[in-house]
């Protein structure tokens, strides 16, 4: 008995560093190139999808933050009572807030503008990105006949993306600059 | 020397350190950091003492906060300052000269690091095993190649622990290499004295009561702080304790912490050691009884210690941790040794993956969605899993022009004598370089007496600790008109944000395929230039 979980503790050992091992390998960029290659558009294209979902969390978390600043500075004080949705949105800043109402202010008025700036650089760098895309990409290895029009469509439709990518972009620097204005405010 | 010496496992590993500390030292010139270092210590040639003024340009990353009113820095501790003029009065005003001590300093780590174990816990394969992975350590070679206080903080902390486990309590010479050692580290850094020193006490007193005799603790705490006195009032640390800043501790702990799992202790094995120390936790009977293990245990809790005490400063950065690298070395030593002894397949498995990749650190991070990519970060960078001694080996074999490299060059070949050249970031490695009076970066308020000849307005837009644009963005902003006035150069460079910063967030080991930004550089237009 005691022999049979000594083996399966080394067994569950091995295999846990097996599938870190694995998994580590799956994700070296060399390997994942060759193994999955993608066209440069699909994953601009990706990984912009990604990067504004972030942003997108970043300015509700920004808004949120600003509005709860807002609602603190108009009920001036510690003495309003713990919300849930307050402390469900803000669990360390609800708690403390009647506990320590300056501390409270300049923890979340530092958040804030710490989240400000950095929503401000991933707009940056994901505009350059999308900026910088070349349209005439190099040509690739010539194919059989069928998949060429394929090719042309995906990447026209990566291009499309891109540009609705661009546009949400704008929509987040006007609603960054609102919500920074009303922090300077505050 | 007998050849079996000469071939012992350790000189092979120290050889191999050597290699990797020592080998393309000057492949990029100094970033802004090490430049404010070479650039006060070019200035302690000149005038003896480390002065922030040389005549032409102003050294000064606070706004001017760091110096008095003689110009005299009385900011940052001394040390690395008066070691790195020492290279250069050695071995000329270079990069490889500015940066030679400091590495030597990092070799001596990794040797220490194996006396310390091999001497004081008796076990020369954990010994070898600790300094290897030390020697591995891509993010500690980093900051050993630079010209700034890392390494020494990292010497001095392990020469801490050594004459500690000697026998400091009745011989003269330990004692005295205790109360050096701590007293250097103050003047190496005193953030690192006051996280590492505080901790390490509490944690000695707790784990060996018995070791303390008091006359000899206090004689040696006397001396010790009669050492550091004129440092605490020289470098005016009561003036900068009103930028601890309350509201960051949280945000700062949580960092700390994703550091230390992301790049020196893997998650999965600060878990298993938090678990098999469970029952230390709530009771002393808790505490190893064998001395290897008990000495890994002091390890742990004095890296504790020093994040939480490091989490109240204001600015959060992994360079504070550097010297914290040589424990966790010994204590993973220690690790792939008891994984070994237990079951030789699962110790292969670990040291592969402790020693040829970061796959330990990241996989479980990224399961648990916790791991830190700031968006300036790339594939071939540590954030990700990759083959870190590759990428280095990659950027020792095949070194890239970095921006500073790009900028220095442009102004030593484009500039004429007595241009002023106002930037806002990468000022002080164009001090360091060239002949030029170059304003702008982190120094404060700019009036100059004339319009700049050359502005370099940098991609990445920088704010002071107030979350306020630095003082040189406004200046360009609201100031120059670089559209009239000025004529833009475009360079097929990129305008990455720091060069040849070795925090593993930033470090580039190879250049990006395709730049983000361009360098570009705006030239003042003469009267004749000028387009009505």
């Amino acid at each position: 008995m005691f022999l049979n979980s000594l083996t399966v503790k080394k067994l569950l050992l091995t295999a846990g560093l097996l599938i870190v091992l694995g998994s580590g390998v799956c994700q070296l960029p060399e390997l994942q190139d060759y193994l999955f290659p993608v066209n440069n558009l699909e994953s601009i294209s990706r990984q912009a999808r990604r990067e504004c979902s972030r942003i997108r969390d970043d300015l509700r978390t920004l808004n949120e933050r600003v509005d709860y600043l807002k609602w603190f500075q108009a009920h001036n004080g510690p003495d309003q009572r713990i919300s849930k949705d307050r402390l469900l949105a803000f669990p360390f800043s609800e708690a403390i807030r009647p506990l320590a109402p300056r501390y409270f202010w300049q923890t979340n008025i530092r958040l804030a503008h710490k989240n400000r700036l950095k929503v401000e650089r991933k707009l940056q760098y994901l505009q350059s990105r999308l900026n910088n895309i070349d349209p005439n990409p190099p040509a690739h290895p010539p194919q059989a006949g069928p998949a060429m029009p394929a090719k042309s469509a995906a990447v026209s439709g990566s291009m499309k993306q891109i540009q609705q990518f661009q546009n949400q972009l704008i929509d987040y620097k006007s609603n960054l600059m609102e919500l920074s204005k009303q922090l300077a405010w505050l | 020397m007998r050849v079996d010496r000469l071939f012992s496992p350790i000189m092979i590993i120290l050889a191999l350190a050597a290699f990797l500390l020592l080998f393309g030292l000057d492949n990029r010139p100094f970033w802004q950091d090490e430049a404010e270092t070479a650039g006060l210590a070019k200035n302690v040639l000149t005038y003896g003492v480390p002065r922030a003024y040389d005549g032409l340009n102003i050294i000064s990353q606070e706004r001017g906060s760091e110096f008095d009113g003689n110009f005299l820095w009385r900011w940052s501790p001394w040390l690395q300052i008066y070691v790195a003029a020492a290279a250069f009065r050695l071995g000329g005003l270079t990069t490889f000269a500015g940066r030679l001590p400091f590495a030597l300093a990092g070799l001596a780590c990794i040797f220490l690091v194996y006396q310390l174990v091999r001497r004081n816990l008796g076990d020369r394969t954990w010994a070898l095993c600790a300094a290897a992975l030390l020697t591995c350590s891509v993010p500690f070679l980093l900051y050993a190649r630079q010209c700034r206080y890392y390494s020494l903080g990292a010497f001095f902390t392990l020469m801490s622990l050594y004459a500690f486990k000697e026998d400091w309590q009745s011989r003269f010479r330990p004692a005295l290499l205790l109360c050096l050692s701590i007293g250097f580290l103050f003047y190496t850094n005193y953030l690192l004295f006051f996280s590492y020193v505080m901790p390490t006490l509490l944690v000695g007193l707790w784990l060996y009561p018995g070791e303390f005799p008091l006359k000899r603790t206090t004689i040696i705490t006397i001396a010790t702080l009669i050492i550091i006195v004129p440092g605490l009032f020289l470098f005016r640390i009561q003036e900068q304790s009103h930028i601890i800043n309350l509201a960051v501790i949280p945000n700062n702990l949580e960092n700390y912490f994703r550091d230390l799992v992301q790049y020196m202790i893997p998650l999965p094995i600060a878990a298993y050691l938090l678990w098999r120390w469970r029952r230390f936790f709530w009771t002393r009977a808790g505490i190893p009884g064998e001395s290897g293990e008990k000495f890994i245990l002091f390890l742990g809790l004095i890296i504790l210690g020093n994040i939480i005490v490091l989490s109240l400063a204001p600015q959060c950065e992994h360079r504070y941790l550097v010297h914290l690298y040589p424990l966790c070395a010994i204590i993973l030593g220690w690790v792939i040794l008891k994984t070994w002894r237990y079951h030789k397949i699962s110790g292969v498995l670990l040291a592969f993956l402790l020693f040829v990749t970061n796959w330990l650190y990241l996989v479980p991070m990224d399961w648990l969605q916790i791991s830190n990519r700031p968006n300036q970060t790339n594939r071939q960078m540590l954030t990700y899993p990759n083959l870190p001694l590759r990428l280095f080996l990659t950027e020792l074999f095949s070194p890239y022009a970095d921006v500073n490299r790009n900028f220095i060059r442009f102004f030593q070949t484009q500039a004429r004598p007595g241009d002023l050249i106002l930037t806002t970031y990468g000022d002080l490695p164009l001090q360091f370089y060239t002949p030029f009076q170059v304003i702008g970066g982190l120094q404060g308020k700019i009036s100059p007496s004339r319009p700049p000849d050359w502005v370099v307005s940098r991609y990445e837009i920088r704010y002071n600790r107030n979350y306020q644009l630095q003082d040189a963005e406004k200046f360009i902003r609201e100031k120059l008109s670089l559209t009239a006035d000025y004529q833009a150069i475009i360079l097929p460079w990129e305008d990455e944000p720091f060069g040849n910063r070795p925090d593993p967030y930033y470090h580039r080991f190879v250049p990006a395929t395709k730049p983000l930004a361009q360098i570009v550089i705006y030239k003042k237009l003469t009267r004749r230039q000028h387009v009505p």
